[in-house]
């Protein structure tokens, strides 16, 4: 009877050891997958800031300064945003690898249509260094806490 | 004596360098507001969070804002140091503001 007593209290601590590495292992892969999704997110606004960037110096009408700046000074914030979220999660990203960003987007860009090509040049490829050096870190970060899986 | 500027009362939007780019220039600023301060108080707190939400800086405006004090107004470096207080919740905003004053013929 104390065999049976005892087979079962074992069996029982069996299922729920099982069960909690189940559940612990699920709530690793979810928060994984959330955390990702914000990367995913963070990615495609780079992407756009990209597009933006290139269009940006290669405006050749003043007039649009003020509306590229609003659209990529927003996407900034959408990115700071996102690095704030990241951080809450654990995922640790300085705000200063925005800096690099919007000094490619927004500084000097009201003198655009004075650039040279070379300048244009510079400028456009300083957006491309920026934004994939942007993809970079964050991709970094979210290993360091989220190691690849197996 | 101890001044805090508030950047929201100049302009919940400030944008762009000079006046060709709008009322609510860096330049504008600089000159109005920060110069005036900078020479009448001893330590001068500048307030950058006072700003529409969703509002973000733009590196001109940062450049000329605070780089101009050394590039235009000819202040020295170390007494901006000692004077300057860049007040804001975004420390990469504070840290590019700080990086116009020490270096701001690098950015030109």
């Amino acid at each position: 009877m104390t065999l049976q007593i005892i087979l079962a209290a074992v069996s029982i601590g069996v299922v729920f050891a099982g069960w909690r590495v189940i559940y612990k292992n699920a709530q690793k892969i979810a928060t994984r997958n959330e955390s990702f999704s914000l990367i995913r997110d963070a990615n495609e606004t780079l992407d756009r800031l990209r597009l933006e960037g290139v269009a940006l110096w290669r405006m050749t009408d003043k007039d649009e300064i003020n509306f590229y700046t609003k659209i990529t000074t927003n996407d900034i914030r959408i990115l700071r945003n996102t690095i704030t979220k990241l951080n809450g999660r654990n995922v640790h990203i300085d705000s200063k690898v925005l800096t690099p960003l919007r000094r490619a987007l927004t500084l000097n860009n009201t003198k655009v249509v004075d650039q040279s090509i070379e300048g244009m040049s510079e400028n456009i490829s300083a957006v491309y260094k920026a934004t994939e050096r942007f993809k970079a870190v964050i991709l970094s970060s979210f290993e360091k806490n989220h190691p690849p899986l197996p | 004596m101890k001044k805090t500027v508030d950047i929201g009362d100049f302009s919940k939007i400030p944008f762009g360098r000079t006046p060709e780019d709008g009322k609510y220039c860096a330049q504008n600023f600089r000159k109005k507001i920060l110069v005036p301060a900078l020479n009448e108080y001893d330590e001068v707190e500048v307030l950058l969070d006072n700003v529409e939400a969703d509002y973000e800086y733009g590196s001109s405006f940062l450049h000329e804002a605070f780089g101009g004090l050394v590039q235009h107004e000819k202040f020295e470096v170390d007494v901006l140091d000692k004077k300057l207080r860049i007040v804001t919740s975004y420390e990469d905003i504070k840290a590019e503001s700080w990086d116009y004053i020490h270096a701001p013929d690098k950015y030109q």
